[in-house]
């Protein structure tokens, strides 16, 4: 009988919480990608990114016993990856905003022809993932979340410990600023 | 003027949509396709009649547009190496250590308590003692909170003591310091009932029965001094301190030991042997010159197991408590009953507080399985286990609080092991 994500994933947390190391690997193997993806967006830097990762994959396997269950897994995951974020941009303060050079080689690929649309696109991805450093980390955790981990409001809203509303209004002035601040590309989304 | 404009900030976005019915609140929600068909076609509507929403929906597309860039990145195939280095040089257990310390510590600290209320319900049935001082010779101390430690005399203690059998009235005992139990139900206190509890079936000493008991304090330490004798000429004596209190003693000559496997500091003088041991803040001394070394590990061993049993009974921290030895006498089915109404309210009470402060970890029922072994309600604690680790936990709440979670957690625990 197939077992459902949520069962495999209390199998698993069940056997890390008796130490099992293998099944921590089999955890660090489903949820590497999705934090370090949250982690990047979210600090904006590579190296902070896998700092962060291995510090959570760290965090996770000393303290799987204090997850209680009551909300989901990726719940937990997600406040861990923002407060690790947080404590690192904090404490390291290597965390920088957008360049103006990421915007301006996104805007050189975009003029260039149309079988580079793949690495123009990634160029995009990275001058948004740059100009998320600008803003409010409660501005960039919903877009993160929404963009990243393709989240509904109402799953944003509970990881995120607030309302709808307030996810909804934080997306829209997130997504107004994004658009300010990017507002040159523009025409090159349009191509 | 510009001071109307600061003193009248625009109105926000919630505010404008219920003055002017605009939608820009919900623009994202839109573009994001988390609106009801209603919901959308209403904005369409408004946006179609409104430049102002217009503008905004074109901005917040632009935006939703370039944040649908964002793609999921892979982690580097390093990590895991990483994580595992990491690992293995321990820096996940360096964080799972001080957990299994802080058990070890709360348990100590519930210890130095219990033993501080004897000795200070003893110094207040005396109070007409010409052999005790009502305040206690301290040597050299300023007045200091009650986290420090204190240090005063120990020989202000080692006078004649009052013989056994004078009754002391409960009202003498009733403004016992914070953290102390009052005993309610007991309307007198005498020597001969502190006999039957310290000098039972478990006396500290077989052949030794208690002569005396006082209390005193230095800078607001409540010290009790219970002494034990045998027949005219052999004694001994437990000073019991509720928090650490530095004891005098030829300190200069101390050294650390483990008698009878009870890590204490003793002193050997010519006159007399003192014992100084405890856990935490809980400090008890014993001296002697007549018992050997393995009774007084006997006796140390019966305060340290009375503290304790009686801390996971939830009594708070005084030592003469009736119930840490005493066999239960047979209830009347009156009493039985109103017994098992208390119960009944304890488990009550410590049902939610133990959901509230312990269920992260345990569950409602103590079912969950810990890093550190099997589930709670799979271990056969004994209640001085259980005291041990409530104690700490609930450090804010009432000695009835932690006696209700202690009784609580007995009703779903295995029952202790002989």
């Amino acid at each position: 009988m197939a077992t459902s994500p949520a069962a495999a994933d209390a199998s698993l947390i069940a056997a890390c919480k008796r130490g099992d190391r293998e099944a921590f690997r089999l955890l660090f193997e489903k949820y590497k990608d999705r934090v370090y993806s949250l982690a990047l967006h979210f600090s904006g830097n590579e190296a902070v990114a896998q700092d962060v990762a291995q510090k959570i994959f760290l965090k996770l396997y000393t303290s799987i016993g204090q997850f209680r269950g009551d909300a989901h897994f990726t719940t937990w995951l997600y406040r861990m990856v923002f407060n690790a974020c947080t404590d690192e941009q904090r404490k390291t303060r290597r965390l920088v905003p957008l360049e103006g050079g990421a915007v301006t080689a996104a805007e050189r690929k975009a003029e260039r022809r149309p079988q580079e649309q793949a690495q123009f696109r990634r160029q995009i991805s990275d001058a948004v993932r740059g100009a998320l450093q600008g803003l409010k980390p409660e501005l960039r955790q919903p877009l993160v979340l929404r963009y990243v981990e393709g989240l509904s409001y109402q799953e944003i809203a509970a990881a995120m410990g607030c309302s709808s509303g307030t996810v909804a209004s934080r997306l829209n002035r997130g997504h107004k600023l994004l658009a300010r601040q990017l507002s040159h590309l523009r025409g090159q989304l349009d191509r | 003027m510009t001071v109307g404009a600061a003193a009248c900030p625009a109105p926000k976005e919630e505010e404008q949509e219920l003055m002017f019915g605009h939608v820009t609140n919900r623009l994202s929600a839109y573009c994001n396709g988390e609106l009801n068909a209603a919901e959308a076609q209403r904005v369409e509507s408004h946006v179609a009649a409104c430049v102002s929403c217009r503008a905004e929906l074109e901005e917040v597309r632009l935006g939703v547009a370039l944040a649908s860039h964002l793609e999921p990145v892979a982690a580097p195939e390093s990590l895991w190496q990483r994580v595992e280095e990491a690992l293995d040089r321990g820096e996940g257990q360096a964080e799972r250590a001080p957990r299994l310390a802080w058990l070890d510590w709360r348990a100590a600290a519930t210890v130095a308590a219990v033993l501080l209320l004897g000795i200070w319900l003893a110094m207040r049935w005396m109070p007409g003692d010409p052999a005790v001082p009502a305040q206690p010779s301290v040597a050299g101390t300023p007045a200091r909170s009650a986290q420090q430690s204190v240090s005063f005399d120990l020989g202000v203690f080692l006078r004649p003591v009052q013989a056994a059998g004078e009754d002391v009235s409960f009202e003498r005992l009733s403004s016992a310091p914070p953290g102390f139990v009052e005993r309610k139900r007991e309307e007198k206190f005498s020597l001969e009932w502190l006999n039957r509890l310290l000098n039972g079936p478990n006396e500290p000493l077989p052949g030794y029965t208690l002569q005396s008991a006082r209390t005193g304090a230095a800078d607001g330490a409540p010290i009790i001094q219970l002494v034990y004798a045998k027949g005219h000429d052999k004694a001994f004596s437990v000073f019991v301190a509720p928090r650490r209190v530095e004891f005098k003693f030829g300190k200069e000559y101390a050294y650390e030991a483990e008698v009878g496997g009870i890590a204490c500091r003793r002193v050997d003088c010519p006159m007399q042997r003192t014992f100084e041991f405890g856990e935490g803040g809980f400090k008890c001394v014993l001296v002697t010159k007549w018992i050997a070394d393995e009774d007084a590990a006997r006796v140390m061993r019966f305060f340290l197991d009375a503290y304790r049993d009686k801390a996971a009974r939830g009594m708070g921290s005084g030592l003469l408590v009736p119930s840490v030895h005493a066999a239960p006498a047979p209830a009347a089915p009156a009493q039985a009953a109103a017994k098992d109404d208390e119960r009944t309210r304890l488990l009550s009470i410590g049902e939610k507080l133990f959901v509230a402060k312990c269920g992260s970890c345990h569950d409602s029922d103590g079912s969950k399985a810990l890093t550190s072994g099997p589930p709670l309600n799979q271990r056969a604690l004994t209640d001085e286990v259980i005291a041990k680790n409530v104690e700490p936990r609930l450090r804010s709440a009432t000695p009835e609080e932690k006696q209700a979670v202690a009784v609580y957690i007995r009703s779903f625990l295995k029952p202790p092991a002989d």
